[in-house]
């Protein structure tokens, strides 16, 4: 069967167009891209959210059918697959929320029609359907989607090789077997960038996933977070050394991942007052970053700290954040603080307010 | 792994930038590797868990400490940051990454000084929330002085933070009076941002340091908030369709004129958002109003398809 996609060739020039902005004009005058149109990051992200508001309301305007769901599914799929073979569409946001909202929402109708009881069965069963629209669309995010989600199966499953009480030990160990197995992958260099996007997808969420499911709430003790603590920092140290070596981001960005969960797990374990934690190694990690770029920003080859690409949007996803953290006015709160009324907390005060 | 560099080296040297090409040839042999944005993230993370930290131990051991101590605790740290921040700027030279951030955190930190004295020793009474009037000024003079967008930013959340504009999607549901509400008061907002940014519109780039830039994104933001939250309102529903239709008109033009995908995104999101709202407030059959409010969003999305060009040509 013939799927409309790029091929490796196209996909190679959309993803070089796509990554080196200041080539994008020379790129694109080649036409080697196949004729398939892209979007920017930000572009596609309003295409997701616009996409979902349209896929609700088409779901209540079809309310009136006796099987809604399974009629939205397919007219959904269907209108994906048209715009991906008419319009040529590839990444734009909206045509991979129409897959995936059609998929789920035939497979919602299918568990309706099964009365099936085992939550087991049906979380793999909707993996699967997203695992397939992820493979199909090549689409990173649905296919880590789609294994985080066989990871939420496994400890949903009825009997357990470890027992009851550690059901979330076999999906932590799922999870952990999965990125080492990705990491391994990615390794090979990868001819199509979107199977590599993929394996890097693994290797990103999958230990911090793991590291939270060891943490789970079946064994609350110090030997559990004992127990995630090492295995967290083993894989910090493993990502971390594996991305510098290999030079690829993805280890790196799952290295800090493992890292929050190693923080929580030490949390667990250290006596301290919290909010002294919090300073103590916000402090600690402000001051490796800041060490760190300060000894790199130099550098012209190698490893730098110094930003080499414009990451389109990376300004306003940076004013944002320092806005979120900027003092704001809040409800007016009971007095717990000196007498004087109001909570505290954040960038500012919110009491009284 | 996979390597685009076989690529790269077969586009014609005819009109390709040689400079951006080596550049990229660089970057995808991984003869340079940087770790800008990994840092960025762990930069902000840690900002937010020392500001979260101190709230909490604000809150939690005020008795035990007392707030002279905690006052002057806070207020050192803050300035041991700006001292950061300071010195690279009396050297002449650019702040790096980690200064910009240490500069954040200080003036986060001044902000927790500052709202904490104002809860603790009542400094403006019955009009308290002026505090945050003057964290926003002072906030702006120390963003101008050290040429800082991150610490612009916070000054004009804390100014907005005044004007009773808060940034959570929450307060649009307020019921308040329409005329003193969330609306009017956004919308004054936005016109104080723009304000700003007009008065930095014959600056150099190198002059202006970003901020006309920082002043308009928030204008924008603020101005389409306040049109959804007259339109959520019944007594100014038909008034916020106007503003909302005037907004996306105004702004979408701007994103066009300067390839400013931000505002053509603006403007579609939240033209179609409003749209969608306001049918979905005006009419009461359920299935004509998914319709309806269907067709506007496939309207948008046929839209956005069709911005495709401008919005990889823009740079915002």
């Amino acid at each position: 069967m013939n799927v409309a996609r790029p091929t490796v060739a196209e996909e190679r020039w959309l993803t070089a167009a796509s990554r080196h902005p200041a080539l994008r004009a020379q790129i694109e005058a080649l036409g080697q891209g196949g004729g398939w149109k892209t979007t920017t990051p930000l572009g596609r992200v309003l295409g997701v959210l616009l996409t979902l508001l349209g896929m609700s309301l088409l779901g209540g305007a079809l309310s009136a059918f006796r099987s809604p769901w399974l009629v939205t599914g397919v007219l959904l799929m269907i209108a994906a697959e048209i715009m991906i073979a008419r319009r040529r569409v590839y990444r734009s946001g909206i045509e991979e929320v129409l897959y995936l909202g059609g998929a789920v929402a035939a497979v919602m109708q299918i568990l309706d029609w099964s009365n099936g009881d085992s939550e087991a069965g049906a979380v793999a069963l909707l993996s699967a359907a997203v695992l397939l629209v992820g493979w199909r669309l090549l689409n990173p995010v649905l296919t880590t989607l789609a294994a985080a989600g066989c990871s939420l199966a496994i400890s949903l499953v009825g009997t357990h090789l470890l027992g009851g009480n550690l059901r979330t030990l076999e999906s932590a160990a799922f999870c952990g077997v999965l990125a080492i197995v990705a990491l391994l992958a990615g390794a090979r260099r990868w001819q199509r960038p979107s199977h590599d996007f993929m394996l890097d997808g693994l290797v990103m969420v999958m230990p911090w996933l793991g590291g939270m499911w060891l943490m789970g709430d079946a064994w609350r003790d110090d030997a559990r977070s004992g127990f995630a603590l090492v295995i967290s920092t083993a894989f910090f140290s493993l990502l971390l050394a594996t991305g510098l070596r290999r030079r690829q981001h993805a280890p790196l960005i799952g290295a800090l991942g493992s890292l929050a969960c190693a923080g929580y797990a030490a949390h667990e374990l250290v006596e301290w007052p919290t909010y002294w934690q919090l300073i103590a190694a916000g402090a600690a990690l402000l001051l490796t970053a800041w060490l760190s770029d300060r000894r790199l920003r130099s550098r012209e080859d190698g490893l730098s700290s110094r930003a080499v690409d414009d990451l389109p949007g990376i300004e306003l996803v940076q004013q944002a954040g320092a806005a979120v953290l900027a003092p704001q006015p809040g409800a007016p709160a009971a007095a717990s603080v000196g007498g004087q009324g109001g909570g505290f907390g954040g960038g500012g005060a919110s009491g009284r307010f | 792994m996979h390597d685009l560099s076989e690529e790269l080296r077969t586009l014609p040297p005819a009109g390709v930038q040689e400079p951006a090409r080596q550049l990229a040839l660089k970057l995808e042999t991984r003869q340079l590797f940087s770790i800008h944005r990994e840092l960025l993230v762990v930069m902000y993370a840690a900002v937010a868990m020392v500001v979260a930290g101190v709230g909490w131990l604000v809150k939690s051991n005020l008795e035990r400490i007392g707030p002279i101590t905690l006052l002057t605790g806070i207020l050192a740290a803050s300035a041991l940051c700006h001292a950061a921040a300071l010195r690279a700027h009396m050297a002449g030279r650019v702040r790096s990454l980690g200064e910009d951030y240490v500069l954040l955190l200080g003036a986060l930190l001044f902000s927790a000084a500052v709202g904490y004295a104002e809860v603790q020793f009542d400094l403006f009474g019955a009009a308290w929330s002026r505090h945050l009037f003057w964290l926003s000024l002072w906030q702006a003079a120390m963003a101008y002085y050290l040429r800082s967008r991150l610490v612009l930013s916070v000054a004009l959340a804390a100014f907005a933070g005044w004007m009773g504009a808060e940034l959570s999607f929450g307060s649009l549901f307020e019921p308040r009076q329409p005329l003193a509400g969330f609306g009017p008061r956004a919308l004054l907002c936005a016109l104080v941002f723009w304000g700003g940014g007009w008065l930095h519109r014959r600056r150099q780039p190198a002059e202006d340091a970003g901020f006309r830039e920082v002043y308009r994104q928030f204008a924008a933001n603020f101005a389409f908030w306040g049109a959804l939250a007259l339109i959520a309102e019944p007594d100014t529903r038909w008034a916020g369709a106007f503003v909302l239709m005037v907004l996306v008109f105004v702004v979408g033009r701007a994103g066009l004129a300067e390839r400013r995908q931000s505002f053509l995104l603006y403007a579609v999101g939240y033209g179609t958002v409003g749209l969608v709202w306001l049918e979905s407030m005006v009419l009461d059959d359920r299935i004509v109003r998914s319709w309806l409010g269907l067709f506007t969003v496939v309207g948008a999305l046929v839209l956005l398809m069709r911005l495709r060009a401008q919005l990889k040509e823009s740079t915002a």
